[in-house]
Parts: structure tokens; C-alpha cells; sequence
């Protein structure tokens, strides 16, 4: 009776230790690339590239259409919503890329910068991210 | 009896023991591969980041290199913008000229001497092919990084498609 107690005890032992090898073994790492650098880059990108080729400027004319252009070919695995900001704190133009409307529960990245337009300052805020991944 | 009931008992603790250390080194070497590979993917990762930094974001070291006679040790570092992202063909031209002779070398300023490096500038709806410099892998590779960056090419906006990876 005691054999076995101790034989049923070793079995319970090792079931757990296979468990808990096996659950470390389906670890698995999958890098995710680019990371965080590659979309604060990405990012700055957009908001340099739109300022100097003067998509905002057209942006804030009602003429969104060539921000868009930009903003739609950033790569498919990043999202971003830019936004113009004017000095009343209100959002006077606002665009996201396509099909990226669920940023919840993701790691987000912010970066502003200020913009003059006709004399008037506003920021221009691009909130980013890498798209969710499907279930 | 008894002695009999001590040798079973003996020959299965050896056997569970032996189980129980085969597994937890075949998991460990596992692991070990598994780590090494993340550890040499986010290295290639970072330098492959901080050499588009350098291109897109800096005239090089001397600003003027693409002026200069040789591509030599005088150049510590490359860059291809007048401006944050603002690419100047001159200094694009140079590196496509030096692509064939010193290939290695640019990689080298670039900080990818372990790695093989592209990069094409292309329009935005990548139609067109404005420059093609290094080598691309061709797909098919694990340790092959592909990104896009914005710049602007004569006030355009263009892609700037790199590929760094390893043999």
C-alpha cells in the first residue's frame, strides 16, 4: 500500500514536470520587425515628409486628399492617425490610414509637432501603431 | 526478497532520473538556439535601424563626401539628405557609383559589416525605380529584414525600401 502511494506520488510528480516542459518548450518567440525604433522613425517620416512637401498646408486649405496619399502607403503593418491641431485646442483635420480603427489594448506612440500655417500656429499630433494581428 | 525489491526500485529511480535530465537538456538546448537567434535578429534589427537613421536623416562625415575624389577613409559616415529626409541626388549618384568597388566598404561606414544591405528609392506607388543600390536576398530568408521609410525626392514624396540581412 505504501509502494504504491509513493509509485502514484512520482506519477503526479512527473505529469507536472512534463506539463510544465512542455508549456516551456511551446514558448514561442516571434520577433516582431521593425520594432518600436522602426515606428517612431516611420512615423517621424510621415510628419517630416508631409510638413516639407506641403501637404499640410494643402490639409489645412480642406484639400486632404495628398496627406492621404502619404498616410495610405505607410507599410501594412503600421497604422497611424494624424491630426492637426489648431491653437483652441481643436482637432481641425483628422485622418487615419484605412482599416485601422482598433488601436485597443496595443502599445501606441505619440509625437507632436508644431506647425505655422498663414501666420497661425497648430500642432500636428500622429498617434501610431502596429496593426493587430489577426486571431 | 527484499534485496530484489531494492534493484526494481533502484533501476526505476535511474530510469525516471534519467528521463527527467534528458528532457530538461534537450529544453535547454532549445532555449539556448532559441535565445541566440532572437539575440542576433534584434542585433541586425538595431543596426539595420540606425544605418536608415544615418542615411535619411544626416549629410554623412564630411557633409561633402560625395565631392570628394575617393571614397576612402576621410568618409566616417554616410548620409544622403541636405535635410531630415530631404535626399540629395548627388550624394545618391555617388553611392550607386560606389556600389560596385566599394560595396563592402559603405556597408562598413553604415555600421551592416555583417550584413548584406539594399535599398531602392521608389515613387509612392512603387512603379518606378528612381535608385537601386547593394543587394537584395530575393525572399525566402528568415534573417531578412525588409522596411519602408519616407523621404522626399525634388520635393516628391518617394519610398525608401531597405533590406538588410545575412548569409
Amino acid at each position: 500500500m505504501k509502494g504504491m502511494a509513493i509509485t502514484l506520488d512520482a506519477l503526479v510528480a512527473l505529469s507536472l514536470f512534463m506539463i510544465v516542459m512542455m508549456f516551456i518548450a511551446g514558448q514561442t518567440y516571434q520577433p516582431r520587425s521593425p520594432g518600436a525604433i522602426y515606428l517612431k522613425q516611420l512615423t517621424l517620416d510621415t510628419m517630416t515628409v508631409l510638413e516639407k512637401t506641403g501637404r499640410l498646408d494643402m490639409a489645412l486649405f480642406g484639400n486632404t486628399s495628398s496627406m492621404q496619399e502619404v498616410v495610405e502607403t505607410t507599410p501594412t503593418l503600421a497604422c497611424i492617425h494624424l491630426s492637426i491641431i489648431n491653437s483652441s485646442d481643436s482637432v481641425v483635420v483628422s485622418y487615419a490610414r484605412n482599416d485601422c480603427n482598433d488601436s485597443s489594448g496595443l502599445d501606441m506612440q505619440v509625437a507632436t509637432k508644431p506647425i505655422l500655417h498663414q501666420g497661425k500656429h497648430y500642432i500636428l499630433r500622429a498617434e501610431s501603431w502596429f496593426r493587430k494581428e489577426p486571431d | 526478497m527484499r534485496g530484489q525489491t531494492w534493484t526494481v526500485d533502484f533501476i526505476m529511480g535511474t530510469v525516471v532520473l534519467l528521463f527527467i535530465m534528458v528532457n530538461f537538456i534537450l529544453l535547454w538546448d532549445s532555449l539556448a538556439l532559441r535565445w541566440n537567434l532572437v539575440g542576433r535578429h534584434i542585433d541586425m534589427e538595431s543596426s539595420a535601424f540606425f544605418a536608415s537613421e544615418s542615411l535619411l536623416a544626416t549629410s554623412g562625415e564630411p557633409e561633402g563626401w560625395e565631392m570628394l575624389p575617393a571614397f576612402d577613409g576621410n568618409v566616417s559616415a554616410l548620409g544622403l539628405v541636405n535635410g531630415r529626409n530631404e535626399l540629395n541626388r548627388m550624394k545618391l549618384e555617388r553611392l550607386i557609383a560606389e556600389n560596385a568597388s566599394n560595396y563592402n566598404a559603405i556597408k562598413d561606414r553604415l555600421g551592416l559589416q555583417r550584413y548584406e544591405f539594399g535599398m531602392q528609392v521608389l515613387d509612392l506607388e512603387r512603379n518606378r525605380v528612381h535608385y537601386d543600390f547593394g543587394r537584395f536576398s530575393g525572399g525566402g530568408l528568415n534573417n531578412s529584414l525588409n522596411f519602408d521609410r519616407f523621404a522626399i525626392l525634388d520635393g516628391n514624396p518617394v519610398i525608401v525600401h531597405m533590406e538588410v540581412w545575412g548569409r
